[in-house]
């Protein structure tokens, strides 16, 4: 079973969207491949002698691999965009694409975390653990600095574009760009293009009939032709392979080879 | 924590539960809270707040579970308290497409209160203290 609990406190749910716990994740598959959201992530293995490590993840632009061939128990974080920075020590941007140790970045505090959470027996309770230990770090309130706060903003919407944003901000393309990658990990431009491609994830429904056409310039793109190459680029096979291979979650895909 | 559970708690049962969610979050104001998925990705069980301290639990029954609308008949209500702004909720409710059920007026009892059904036909009460909103 997977519990999903949304984070509705500020101000950690100025930085958190929602924590997460897997029981016995079990799938018929021995492995899926996992796609890129463009959040900083964290996640713990509940089994004492767990394969995965304990780590934080920079925002990714790349799907990976997730081994599923015996049954898992996780628990994780799923930042929102740009919110993972108050709790890493140093620019998000020296995250990207990467998997941080856990006790590299919190030192003792990694250790604190993982007893604390197993301390508590059930679902809900080590969810709250890992709320707290979390909540505590964003007391701190970190400030997003308001260009990164109106760009996050803007580069969600279809027709936005990194330019206009840019020249709102009153800053130079490179101040801006330093700025934004300081907090949230990516490019402006990279963000930019990681959005349209969540948003075609979210909008495809499980069973329905998919015209790529109007889904691509829906979601912003300039035609069909980009569409393909960045969605092959994020998810590492074709749209219709995706649709063919998708599990019960839409970021989780089915390994078949 | 947001994770406190009060002695008495509505459960509803909802037909399309991840529809009930965003109904109810935009309709009324509530917030997800906690989500069960069974591992097929089914939504079995969701929890949103209501105000600072509110909740309701949410689960999806398999068929032949009927909501009220099927059914053909409500079979209970649920009577929720606020401290402000009892015309705007309302108005809110409607646009989301709430039938009415009672417009706001007040009540002899000392509240003001109105009541709209959901799109899986469950009842809801909105009330506020006369006291508080004169």
């Amino acid at each position: 079973m997977t519990v999903i609990h949304k984070v509705n406190r500020r101000p950690l749910s100025d930085f958190v969207d929602f924590l997460w716990l897997s029981a016995g994740y079990v799938q018929p598959h021995a492995a899926e491949r996992v796609l890129p959201t463009g959040n900083m992530s964290l996640i713990l293995d509940l089994d004492e002698h767990g394969k995965v490590p304990d780590a934080l993840s920079g925002a990714r632009t790349r799907s990976f691999v997730l081994d599923t061939s015996t049954p898992l128990s996780l628990i994780g974080v799923v930042f929102k965009p740009g919110g993972g920075f108050p709790f890493v020590a140093g620019p998000a941007a020296e995250l990207q694409d990467l998997s941080i140790p856990l006790d590299a970045i919190w030192g003792r505090g990694a250790q604190v975390l993982r007893e604390r959470v197993l301390e508590a027996r059930t679902a809900r309770g080590r969810l709250q653990r890992l709320e707290q230990f979390l909540f505590q770090l964003a007391l701190r309130r970190p400030q997003r600095h308001p260009a990164v706060a109106y760009a996050l903003k803007t580069l969600r919407s279809p027709g936005s574009n990194v330019a206009d944003v840019t020249e709102r901000t009153g800053l130079s393309a490179r101040r801006f760009i330093e700025l934004f990658r300081r907090e949230v990990g990516l490019t402006p431009k990279m963000f930019s293009r990681l959005s349209r491609f969540r948003a075609v994830v979210s909008t495809l429904q499980p069973h329905a009939a998919v015209d790529w056409t109007t889904i691509a310039l829906d979601c912003g793109y300039y035609d069909q032709a980009h569409f393909i190459h960045d969605f092959r680029e994020f998810a590492g096979m074709s749209p219709s392979a995706y649709l063919r291979h998708r599990t019960a979650g839409p970021n989780h895909v089915r390994v078949t080879d | 924590m947001s994770y406190s559970i009060p002695r008495v708690t509505p459960y509803l049962l909802y037909e399309d539960l991840e529809g009930a969610l965003s109904w109810l979050a935009n309709a009324f104001g509530f917030r997800e809270r906690l989500r069960h998925a069974a591992p097929d990705g089914r939504l079995m069980h969701a929890e949103m707040s209501v105000g600072e301290e509110g909740v309701i639990m949410m689960g999806c029954p398999a068929p032949p579970y009927r909501n009220p609308k099927h059914l053909g008949q409500h079979t209970q209500n649920v009577y929720v308290r606020v401290d402000e702004d009892l015309g705007k909720r309302f108005d809110r409710a409607v646009q989301a497409g709430a039938v009415v059920l009672e417009e706001p007026a007040d009540q002899p009892y000392g509240d003001r209160r109105f009541g709209v059904e959901d799109p899986e036909g469950h009842r809801w009460y909105f009330a506020q203290s006369i006291a508080d909103h004169r």
